[in-house]
């Protein structure tokens, strides 16, 4: 599949955003924090975490270890407690609701397990959405839509309700919004976990080809096969701390050993 | 069934669904207050004082007795009659005709009143061995404390007859030898009609009429009196115990034709007031509780999913929707008793309990909670034989196809995006767009109902004061002219008063009416050919045309040679506006043109021209009032007082409000409904609002998700009820303006004079032609506001949900169902 190379700047008429990562890496969290209620263990506890352009990185983890907290406060979905998240040199936890509205247009594309399209909308119009909220004409938005959903091979279901096709199909369309706006960053919440195990593999490739035209990806998910083959990189995650941050080989090799959950004993 | 998981499911249902159960609650309460007042109000118009009231104690019959046909022993043996259970009397009884001011001295009285007949009868005391009649009654407490006449001169009138002098005011008895004045001293409240006022009982022979007979009035009970055969039986056997010709005529509650105290005066308006709150509020139950279980189709098939029967799921949500509808039709009974109650002390009767009947405050809860239980049953149980994946998914997942032409169709709008997105929505979702729509339809068209049919009526009561000016400065009783002097004073005075927009002087003539002591006025004004006909004239010594005086056809007249008429005038010569009309002016004939037809109801015929009309014959005539307006901002204490200092004495300065021609029924009752039905439509359109919008908050994340700012959210929302809001707007303002057309002209046609006339009345039907001015009474910017208004209530319904989504964290939003 033929995927264009993701723009860093953005491609709307939107501000540009500021400097502020470390070298190198494009997104950056630095002792981030995050706790939902007062008295309760924190869903995020001074994290640290670094991710270069064009990394494949997959954020595993139990249930309730923050993983999705994590991809939230990167998409700016939500705000840390405490600490910084920057992305692409901007720092997204301290924007403004419709700031963060903007960032999410250019340089985020957000893939969720349950796909949250727009049931009103047909599938051109889920795809397009982004590109009209940030303001591309609705001419180019729909070539750009029709070009990737051909691409994903969805084409035959422009017209088509969400609500008729398949998850599978369902998160084709879904990433294909997450592409619209050619985003700095892809960030995929359990991606294959409401699909089959068919069409979990197919979306598993389209990441990876993403991957090989350059897109920056960070991928949650609690399955083991799909951060090997597709991942470059694992952070492992457990009671909201940093308890691993390997090449994607050597969580293989740990989850072929027997899949211990962290601080399991062997 | 178990009952124990079907409560909790629909306990937590309710519990969590706060707003929603608010609506459901505040819907049913104002929907049963409005039932409840609504079939009060019919019930009590329908059955009469005996239905509506516990009444303690009272006259089945009273009977006009001839006192020179029959002894005081054959009177007192009536009572031993079989069927007889109690009896009281004899009364002494005549009838008189009154007038004020002009009126009494053969120039009818604008401000005043106009020959009214009255029926009288003597009592020493109000309260009586068979009756009590009420001297000072609550309802009459705005005109002041009412007192039972004791000594001659002095005169206690039924409020039901509608005259509302002020206290103190003199009645000049036009009728009774000498011209005899009474002065009035209250108001009395009688449980029947029998008769229109009370004097001392020697005050009688002095009061009748000369040649007229002495006449007696004679209550009593009867052991069965609930039908007119039965009355007709015992008044029968009376008649037969009685020599022949004694009992000069008879009325009983059964045949006297009147409804509840105060006459029919309005109840035709007052039951299409209650009409329409009932159906109000049952389209509005209705749609409130079917869209509530709609919008929950999703949690349906969770249930389902997790086991629960199609019995189960629909008793669910039969329980979920009865927690806040029990509730609210609780409250809204006692709400409907607390307010209908002062509206019912129209009843008030001493000693007897007023009270709603208790199968209406059983039937109007019931009544409505079964229809609530029906709303919510026809779609929970349809949604309980589906399968549970087609319940989740119902209504979330159009057709393919629909919807995509509308949104193709906004696309091409130059607008935003958030903009046409939110025009296109509602077309996608058919059904639930239906469901708003329809709650937009009830309430804008209930409200454009019940505002205009409120104006209307109060235009038609008033219609009888309309032309008077809001401030009348005339003679104080001594005498009912100002002579040519006084005249020009007073013109003077008024004129340089702060504050006087308009004056003009009135001359009230009068013919034709034969009990009148001969006229002495210098002008006598008649219908060449109808000598007969009475005849009332108001002629203007200046500019009238700012009376306002409510025109049927035609225009007020602008030059001499014309007049206008009231509708007796055209009903009883045949002339209409346009015709030549030749009147007789001291004699001679004078030929005019009738310019327009006003609405006057009223007891004679009655015209109005210039002092010029009257041509060389005008030089007679003399000013009995000055009409007067004021300024827009102007005190009308205040003028009133300064004007009265200029006048001095022997002129008063007052105003003609007391002396309206309508009649018992409190007019705040249209306003109370009025108020109902607009709260009514305001909740179902607030709920639509808030349900449409409700279930697509996850929809809201989601475009925050993938970058729509606040602004943009709150955008897109107020576009999704601004489609259905307009498209209701379009149909429901013609709709209710229409109906309103509909209804003011058949309850006016089907009142056949009734409405405002005040003791005798005998002038034909005016009914079936109203002023237009009465009838169309929204202008375009009323029915703007309106329609606004409507548009803002659904925008806030929908803005509740809309601003915490667009307030609130994406994540949180997302994770909203």
């Amino acid at each position: 599949m033929r995927i264009d190379k993701p723009a860093t700047g953005g491609t709307s008429r939107d501000d540009k955003i500021g400097d502020g990562a470390a070298a190198g890496a494009l997104i950056e969290l630095r002792e981030v924090s995050k706790r939902y209620a007062a008295g309760r263990d924190p869903a995020l506890d001074r994290v640290s975490v670094q991710v270069a352009a064009g990394e494949a990185v997959a954020v595993m983890g139990p249930s309730g270890s923050g993983k999705s907290t994590l991809l939230n406060l990167v998409a700016g979905l939500d705000q840390p407690s405490g600490g910084t998240v920057t992305v692409a040199g901007q720092r997204v936890d301290t924007l403004s609701e419709t700031r963060t509205a903007r960032y999410r247009r250019t340089q985020v594309g957000m893939i969720f397990q349950f796909f949250n399209l727009v049931e009103d909308l047909t599938v051109a119009g889920n795809v397009m959405l982004p590109a009209r909220l940030a303001g591309v004409r609705r001419r180019t938005a729909r070539a750009r839509a029709d070009q990737l959903l051909g691409e994903l091979g969805i084409d035959r279901y422009r017209d088509s309700y969400p609500g008729r096709l398949s998850g599978g199909e369902r998160q084709r369309v879904a990433i294909a919004r997450a592409l619209v706006n050619r985003p700095a960053v892809l960030l995929a919440d359990e991606p294959t976990g409401a699909v089959d195990t068919a069409a979990g593999r197919a979306i598993g490739q389209l990441l990876l080809d993403l991957n090989e035209a350059g897109q920056t990806l960070l991928i949650v998910t609690h399955n083991p096969e799909l951060a090997e083959r597709y991942a470059s990189r694992v952070i492992q995650l457990a009671d909201g701390r940093v308890v691993s941050d390997t090449g994607a080989a050597g969580h293989g090799e740990a989850a072929a050993a027997g899949q211990r959950e962290p601080g399991a004993q062997p | 069934m178990r009952a124990g998981p079907v409560l909790r499911a629909a306990w937590a249902g309710a519990a969590r669904r706060l707003v929603q159960s608010g609506v459901v609650l505040a819907v049913l309460g104002v929907s049963c207050a409005a039932a409840l007042t609504a079939m009060t109000l019919v019930f009590a118009a329908n059955q009469g004082t005996a239905a509506a009231v516990a009444v303690t104690h009272g006259a089945d019959l009273a009977v006009t007795i001839n006192a020179d046909k029959v002894s005081a022993g054959q009177l007192a043996a009536t009572r031993h009659l079989p069927g007889v259970t109690q009896d009281a009397g004899p009364y002494p009884q005549t009838t008189i005709t009154v007038a004020t001011r002009g009126a009494a001295a053969g120039h009818p009285g604008g401000g005043g009143l106009l020959p009214t007949g009255l029926t009288v009868v003597g009592r020493a005391s109000p309260s009586g061995s068979l009756d009590d009649i009420i001297a000072n009654p609550s309802i009459m407490a705005g005109m002041g404390t009412s007192r039972w006449p004791d000594r001659p001169g002095q005169v206690s009138l039924a409020f039901t007859t509608g005259i509302r002098v002020p206290l103190g005011s003199k009645l000049t008895v036009v009728s009774a030898p000498g011209r005899l004045v009474l002065t009035v001293t209250g108001y009395a409240q009688a449980q029947e009609n029998y008769e229109d006022a009370w004097v001392t009982p020697g005050e009688i022979a002095a009061l009748r009429p000369a040649g007229a007979p002495a006449q007696d009035q004679m209550l009593y009970t009867f052991a069965s009196d609930s039908t007119n055969a039965q009355l007709s039986a015992d008044l029968a056997e009376l008649k037969a115990a009685l020599p022949g010709g004694a009992v000069a005529s008879s009325q009983s509650l059964v045949n006297t034709g009147e409804g509840p105290p105060g006459g029919n005066v309005n109840t035709r308006f007052v039951l299409a007031f209650a009409v329409l709150a009932l159906v109000l509020a049952v389209l509005v139950v209705a749609n409130v509780v079917s869209g509530a279980v709609v919008a929950s189709y999703r949690r349906i098939g969770v249930l389902k999913s997790i086991g629960f029967t199609p019995a189960q799921v629909t008793a669910v949500y039969l329980a979920q929707i009865s927690i806040p509808a029990v509730a609210g039709a609780v409250a809204g009974t006692v709400l409907g008793n607390w307010q209908v109650l002062p509206v019912l002390g129209l009843y008030e009767i001493q000693g007897a309990h007023v009270f709603v009947p208790l199968w209406i405050n059983l039937t109007v809860p019931l009544a409505m909670l079964a229809l609530t239980g029906l709303a919510a049953a026809v779609p929970a149980a349809r949604a309980g034989r589906l399968h549970a994946v087609e319940a989740i998914t119902a209504g979330q997942a159009p057709r393919a196809g629909r919807g995509a032409a509308p949104y193709r169709l906004a696309a091409r709008l130059p607008l935003p995006e958030t903009v046409t997105t939110g025009l296109a929505a509602p077309f996608s979702r058919p059904a639930r767009s239906a469901v708003t729509l329809a709650a937009l339809l009830f309430g804008l068209t209930g409200v454009v109902l019940g505002a205009s049919l409120n104006s209307s009526v109060h235009k038609i009561n008033d219609s009888a004061i309309s032309g008077l000016g809001q401030l009348q400065a005339a003679p104080d009783g001594r005498t009912n002219t100002l002579s040519r002097s006084q005249a020009a004073a007073a013109a003077a005075a008024i004129r340089a008063q702060p504050g006087t927009q308009h004056y003009v002087g009135e001359t009230d003539l009068m013919s034709g009416v034969t009990l009148l002591v001969p006229s002495k006025a210098p002008v006598n004004v008649g219908i060449a050919g109808q000598p007969d006909l009475p005849l009332a004239t108001y002629a203007y010594d200046g500019d009238s045309s700012w009376l306002g005086w409510a025109l049927i056809s035609g225009h007020w007249y602008n030059g001499p040679g014309q007049i206008d008429v009231s509708a007796d005038f055209t009903a009883l010569t045949g002339k209409t506006t346009g015709d030549l009309v030749t009147l007789t002016v001291n004699g001679k004939p004078v030929s005019v043109r009738i310019a327009g037809e006003v609405f006057l109801p009223n007891v004679v015929p009655t015209m109005f021209l210039s002092w010029q009309t009257l041509g060389g014959q005008a030089a007679g005539l003399t000013v009995n009032q000055y009409d007067i307006d004021l300024t827009a901002g102007t005190s009308t204490a205040g003028y009133t007082s300064a004007l009265q200092r200029a006048l001095g004495p022997g002129i008063s300065v007052g105003s003609s409000g007391n002396a309206s021609f309508a009649a018992g029924v409190d007019l705040s009752l249209f306003r109370w409904l009025t108020v109902l039905v607009a709260a009514l439509a305001a909740l179902g359109v607030l709920n639509a609002a808030l349900i449409a919008t409700r279930e697509r908050v996850h929809d809201l994340g989601v475009f925050k998700a993938v970058g729509m700012t606040p602004r943009q959210v709150i955008t897109m929302v107020i576009c999704w009820v601004i489609g259905p809001a307009v498209i209701a707007a379009a149909i429901a303002l013609p709709a209710g303006l229409t109906a309103q057309d509909v209804l003011v002209h058949q309850l006016a046609s089907s009142n056949g004079g009734m409405l405002s006339c005040v003791g005798t009345c005998t002038s034909p039907a005016w009914g079936s032609v109203l002023p237009g001015s009465f009838v169309h009474v929204l202008g375009g910017t009323d029915l703007l506001l309106l329609a606004l208004a409507g548009l803002a209530i659904a925008v806030v319904g929908a803005l509740g949900p809309a601003s915490w989504a667009a307030r609130t964290r994406t994540s949180a939003v997302l994770h909203t169902e």
